[in-house]
């Protein structure tokens, strides 16, 4: 196994969200919530320049799982020696060395809710509405996920449904949506990536580790969901640097607000693994 | 007697499945079961279809099962269908709006059980005090009135209102309608797309949605349409627009709005809107001059076109075509890519460059792999019909209708489904009232001239056939031409999907100007001013609801259901199966077309009125080889024994039984047993693009037939005839052997005329429309099943030849109120007011009326474009789901995906210069109102956004409401979250075709609030 990457082909992509839609139901992530997305796959629009000279893009998002990412260098939990981890350390928010992937995944149970990861991780802001960012990579349960769906709240009193109500007509007891994705999955590390999530702890993209390294699935099936319900193959896995592939810029040079796509740093950055090619507009 | 429920029927199908998975076998009900060892080990696929639009794509919803409990937690493509292209293996193609069916089903603001409304009082924000009722009690009550309103002589007072639908919509549409006994059952059709229908037809007689072949198109051009985003072929066309252009496909959009398309396409051409159809002649004006037609398909070599003066004709005739040079002389030769950037904004060098990219190609058969696609937003204005002819017929020029890389013609004439329903006429008491005026021909006067509602079936234009569903609104309101009493909804919003939206409040408001008394003086007999009695199965309280006296709890479409659809997508035509995926979330939930007639028949038979349940307990029982149904059976029972009639007809292929295809339909992915062409998979699908169909070069029957006649299927020498008939005595055909084929006169003194068989003898044909002469002994003839189904049997711009009228004469034999006696009345009174004037200078002006040419559009400034300055652009959210999906939390989150749009906003999209002069900036607050609604209007936020030219704005329908649920509203049963286009968007139709009209039609003032 190597370092895992996203390739993301932009002629292909055509910004219909696909890929995030599918993101936020195999993920059982919640609604956004005071400036949290909790969109793991999201994508990010632009608009630019003169009618009728206009051009309009999306751009596929994630977390770029880096080669020296800033949220596990600014992790304040006690490391834990393992040697499935880059150095051969494991804290709350830790990469797994490339032999076993390279993936940026986080310890929900060991997590202490500080947020550094977010406030440092050069894709992540702390509130999206505040900062007038266009996404995070890294959001934030200041309360307990799907908490809303404990609403007793009817439109029209005995006649039409709550939230609880569909809970319970599904059997669902748990605090999570009718449609939950329910997996377990147990990581190299041991460390349990669950399905939902509970309050107080961060939340981001495991580039659904659960399935790339399900055995019991096709090949063809070992897949982000992202990637798999992408109808344009635009988003595919790869273990080495497309040519000519392009990174997002971080927040250091845009806020989170604009598209800007560079040539992979060498060094002076996290080196994200995320890799655009390709243009998604043709003029 | 036993009961066989769906369920019952497929675990049978499972067991079978068994065996057959054994001898290597693999039945679709079991392929997808994969369970992995993360996951819950009861995870399943089952195969149903998204109704997320009219693509109806073949799914499979991904499912856990715990507790009993089957929950859907994902959807894909179905890998079983070949529309998701299970032969290559890539199956796993869906739109977003796949996936937004599971927040519908599972929506906190479902109807979970029937209700009664307590207020007697109805209109916006008037509280229906809605009470939960018994299915009993509310079917009882329904039972009562309308036995009550029969009884005094009202059944024609009983309207139905169908939205969008699976193919089980015949029973409430068609059975339920004629044993009642009312002509109004009324479908959302026309307000849908009809107009695209009417000008295809016009173009090459085809009464239908288009296919294309994009995975061998050279040049796409678009019309008023995203096709990545709506419009039938969503999830194909995501899958491959950037793959083609990676191989070199061109793409140009001409569209108003920058969309998804247009932001990759190559050009962008922001057309001034209701322009498109200068922009289609000033290309063909371009492809003639340049000498770059398709000369094999439309011959003409030699023939020199030259701005501002007529043809020269050269030594070649014209092959595959009709009228090109009589088109020329007439319309196009001043037609310069000029005088169209004058119109459409559009500069002349674009115009020619696209007109010369589109011709281009190494060769005819190169040439011939360019899409004219037209799109909604060019045919669904008030005065279209003309450009968007021209639009379409870009393809003819090319070569490309029934081309490969082109437009796909060819649809196997097999249909795999039953539209029609077992005949009523043993269930009649006498008392039935389906001969009167259907309600949507209303109008003060002069119903035909004004309002033609044109449909092409079968040969022939006839007049009325379509219904203006928008017109039930005044109706209603004016109770003309008569009152109407009780209103049964499936799954339809009209109030809120129609424009000109209002009038459907103040149609059904109690004490507005037209229903002065409240609903305590609703009477089955008495003329009595109440608003109607609406009774509204929904899975949503919607606006219609709002308005409603009782509302049904609906199960969800696609994944609740029992039914089929039928679609022609990706160059295959299915048959889809919808499935109960899973338990109803709320077990009072019926099938809205299946279930409810069936407990409205047993309510009418407590009551005393035996014929509906009588009919449908026997008649569709029957129709299957099945045991009649007790009176008393479940819904369900009649659920299943419905959605088998609808899915099969009999005959689907060599001797097969309806029987025998439902298995199959149900059956192994692969062939179908006894047939080389169709394949099961949750459904049937079968290719529309084979070998057989098209030759070496690409070129389809119907594209041979009409170059050279080849493809022929018979030919002859008549031995006599009359204007409706062809008899050539050397014959010795099987009886309706060429019913739906074409006859095709090739000498005498109506040679080039195409007739549609509607049956033969022996020795005769009998054809739909007469011919100009009838055939004498001695003229020649051919027979043809796959041809351009025109008049002429090749796509036309101008057919003189054969008195070809498009329906215009009809309408003038059906017009008596006020009499119309010429072309010009006609189109005066259907807005075609340039053409009308064209046609006032005189009687050789009339070729105008019936060829492709420019109409100045006939956008509503109220008469005060001070005050109504920008242009209304009205599109629709690649989430909408046919409309339903505006309370899932993901259509909001993700609205972004259309461009120019917000996460959680309704937006509209201003240009910064307009923006500028308003004042007005992101996120402001606006107020848009327009001649139709010129006081409360809407409001929304403002994007500023360069995506739209000054003078235009741009804004997406489908948010707005105000009830349907916590999300879709921001006070439920108040306050709308966002706004509604239909509020500010005039009443106005594409009256040759009855559509309503959205693009183009309105102006309107915006105001910041401050």
């Amino acid at each position: 196994m190597s370092q895992n990457m996203m390739k993301i082909d932009l002629s292909k992509c055509v910004g219909c969200g696909t890929c995030a839609i599918a993101c936020k139901i195999g993920n059982n992530t919640p609604q956004r919530l005071g400036g949290q997305t909790f969109n793991r796959a999201d994508f990010i629009t632009e608009t630019t320049g003169y009618f009728p000279n206009t051009k309009w893009i999306a751009l596929p998002v994630l977390c770029n799982h880096c080669d020296d990412p800033a949220c596990v260098a600014a992790c304040p939990v006690a490391p834990i020696a393992d040697a499935n981890c880059v150095g051969g350390k494991r804290k709350a928010m830790y990469k797994l060395t490339a032999a076993n992937g390279g993936l940026v995944l986080h310890d929900d149970a060991r997590c202490i809710g500080c947020r550094a990861c977010q406030r440092q991780c050069p894709y992540s802001t702390a509130n999206t509405e505040a900062s007038k960012a266009n996404y995070s990579v890294i959001s934030y349960h200041s309360v307990e996920p799907f908490g809303y769906l404990t609403s007793n709240s009817q439109a029209i009193t005995d006649c039409t449904a709550s939230e609880a109500e569909v809970r319970d007509a599904v059997g669902m007891t748990d605090l999570a949506p009718a449609y939950r994705n329910k997996w377990t999955y147990t990581d190299i590390c041991g460390v349990i990536q669950n399905d939902v999530r509970r309050k107080s702890i961060v939340d981001k993209c495991h580039l659904c580790v659960h399935r790339l390294n399900d055995t019991t699935l096709d090949v063809s099936e070992r897949k982000p969901y992202c990637v798999l319900a992408c109808p344009a193959g635009v988003r595919e896995i790869v273990t080495s640097v497309p040519a000519g592939a392009k990174v997002l810029a971080s927040k250091s040079y845009t806020n989170l607000r604009k598209v800007v796509l560079i040539d992979p740093p060498a060094s002076g950055s996290s080196r994200p693994n995320v890799y655009y090619v390709g243009s998604f507009s043709n003029r | 007697m036993i009961k066989v429920t769906r369920r019952d029927f497929l675990k049978g199908s499972v067991a079978i499945g068994v065996a057959g998975a054994l001898s290597g076998t693999i039945l679709n009900t079991l392929r997808p079961s994969k369970a992995h060892a993360e996951e819950t080990p009861t995870i399943g696929y089952t195969p149903t279809t998204c109704v997320g639009c009219t693509t109806w794509c073949p799914v499979e919803v991904k499912t856990q099962t715990e507790a009993g409990i089957k929950r859907a937690i994902d959807v894909r493509g179905n890998r079983n269908s070949n529309r998701g292209d299970a032969i290559n293996g890539d199956f796993n193609i869906v739109c977003p709006k796949a996936r937004i069916a599971i927040q519908e089903a599972y929506d906190a603001d479902r109807v979970k059980v029937p209700m009664r409304r307590t207020n007697n009082a109805k209109g916006r924000g008037v509280d229906p005090h809605f009470i939960p009722v018994s299915w009993d009690d509310a079917m009882a009550e329904i039972a009562d009135k309308l036995i009550a309103m029969r009884n005094a002589d009202n059944a024609h007072k009983y309207a139905y209102f169908r939205g969008r639908y699976t193919y089980g919509r015949t029973t409430l549409y068609n059975a339920v309608k004629e044993i009642i006994g009312t002509p109004n059952a009324i479908s959302h059709s026309s307000i849908c797309a009809e107009a695209e229908n009417f000008a295809r037809s016009l173009a090459v007689g085809r009464w239908g949605y288009d296919d294309y072949d994009i995975d061998n198109c050279r040049y796409l051009l678009l019309w008023g349409v995203d096709p990545v985003s709506s419009n039938r072929l969503c999830a194909g066309t995501i899958k491959k627009l950037g793959e083609r252009m990676n191989a070199g496909m061109t793409v140009v959009s001409i569209d108003p709005r920058l969309h998804a398309t247009a932001a990759k396409a190559h050009k962008w051409l922001p057309v001034k809107p209701g322009t498109d159809g200068a922009l289609a002649l000033a290309i063909a004006h371009h492809i003639l001059v340049s000498d770059l037609w398709n000369k094999t398909f439309a011959g003409l070599d030699g023939t020199v076109f030259t701005a501002g003066v007529d043809a020269v004709v050269g030594a070649v005739p014209e092959k595959g075509t009709k009228g090109i040079v009589a088109w020329w002389n007439k319309v196009v030769k001043n037609c310069t890519p000029s005088w169209a950037a004058g119109i459409t904004g559009i500069s002349s060098a674009i115009i020619k460059a696209v007109a010369e990219g589109f011709a281009g190609g190494t060769d005819d058969d190169d040439k011939a792999k360019a899409i004219s696609w037209l799109g909604p937003g060019v045919a669904m204005q008030p005065n279209s019909m003309y450009g968007a002819w021209a639009c379409i017929m870009l393809n003819a020029i090319v070569g490309s209708f029934d081309h490969l890389g082109g437009e796909i013609q060819a649809e196997p004439s097999n249909s795999y489904y039953t539209d029609g329903v077992p005949s009523t006429s043993a269930y009649d008491d006498g008392k039935r009232k389906g001969s009167m005026q259907k309600i949507t021909k209303y109008v003060a006067s002069g119903y035909e001239l004004t309002m033609p509602a044109l449909e092409y079936v079968d040969g022939k234009y006839k007049v009325g056939a379509i219904t203006p569903t928008n017109r039930t609104a005044d109706a209603i309101r004016d109770k003309s031409p008569y009152e109407t009493k009780f209103i049964l909804s499936a799954m339809s919003n009209w109030p809120f999907s129609c424009t000109g939206a209002k009038r459907w409040e103040d149609a059904l408001t109690t004490g507005n100007a037209y229903n002065p008394d409240d609903m305590s003086a609703w009477s089955a007999s008495a003329d009595d001013n109440a608003p109607p009695f609406v009774v509204n199965a929904t899975t949503h309280v919607s606006e219609l609801g709002m308005f409603s006296d009782i509302i049904l709890p609906a199960k969800h479409v696609g994944l609740e259901v029992m039914a089929s659809t039928h679609q022609r997508s990706g160059k295959y035509k299915t048959h889809s199966l919808y499935n109960a995926v899973i338990d109803p979330v709320f077990p009072e939930a019926k099938n809205a077309e299946s279930e409810v007639p069936w407990i409205l028949g047993q309510a009418m038979d407590t009551a005393g009125w035996p014929y509906l349940i009588n009919y449908l307990r026997t008649e569709y029982p029957a129709a299957m080889g099945e045991p009649t149904l007790s009176a008393t059976a479940d819904s369900k029972d009649f659920e299943l024994v419905q959605a088998k009639y609808h899915a099969t007809k009999g005959g689907m292929w060599s001797g097969s039984t309806r029987a025998q295809e439902w298995a199959a339909l149900n059956g192994a992915y692969g062939l179908v047993p006894g047939s080389t062409t169709l394949y099961a998979g949750n459904g049937i699908s079968q290719a529309t693009y084979s070998s057989s169909q098209f030759d070496v070069n690409g070129r389809g029957k119907a594209w041979r037939y009409a170059v050279d006649g080849s493809t022929k299927n018979d030919n002859g020498t008549a031995t006599g005839g009359t204007t409706t008939t062809l008899t050539d005595t050397s014959k010795a055909w099987t009886t309706d052997t060429w019913k739906k084929a074409w006859v095709i006169m090739t000498s005498g003194a109506a040679v080039g005329e195409a007739r549609y068989i509607t049956g033969n003898t022996a020795t005769t044909l009998t054809v739909a429309k007469a011919f100009s002469a009838a055939p004498a002994a001695g003229d020649t003839y051919d027979i043809a099943k796959d041809c351009f189904a025109t008049f002429s049997a090749k796509p036309e711009f101008y057919n003189a030849d054969a008195a070809i009228d498009h329906g215009f004469d009809d309408i003038l034999a059906a017009s008596t109120t006020p009499e119309a006696t010429t072309w010009y009345e006609i189109l005066v009174a259907t807005n075609y007011d340039d053409t009308a004037a064209l046609v006032s200078v005189g009687d050789l002006n009339k070729d105008i009326a019936i060829m492709p040419h420019y109409e100045d559009p006939n956008i509503n400034d109220g008469g005060a474009p001070g005050t109504y300055k920008y242009t209304l652009i009205d599109h629709k959210s690649r989430l909408n789901r046919e409309g339903r999906s505006a309370n899932a939390p993901w259509y909001h989150e993700f609205k972004s995906c259309d461009a120019g749009d917000a996460k959680w906003k309704d937006v509209v999209k201003i240009s910064p210069l307009d923006a500028y002069y308003l004042g007005v900036k992101d996120d402001d607050s606006v107020k848009i109102t327009s001649p139709a609604n010129p006081t409360e209007g809407i409001i929304c936020k403002v994007a500023v956004w360069a995506g739209v030219r000054s003078g235009t704005v741009a804004k997406s329908y489908g948010q707005g409401h105000w009830a349907y649920g916590r999300y879709a509203s921001k006070v439920f049963g108040t306050t709308p979250n966002g706004g509604n286009n239909n509020e500010i968007l005039s009443a106005e139709w594409e009256r040759m075709s009855g559509s309503t009209a959205r693009n183009a039609v309105t102006k309107v003032k915006i105001e910041k609030i401050v």
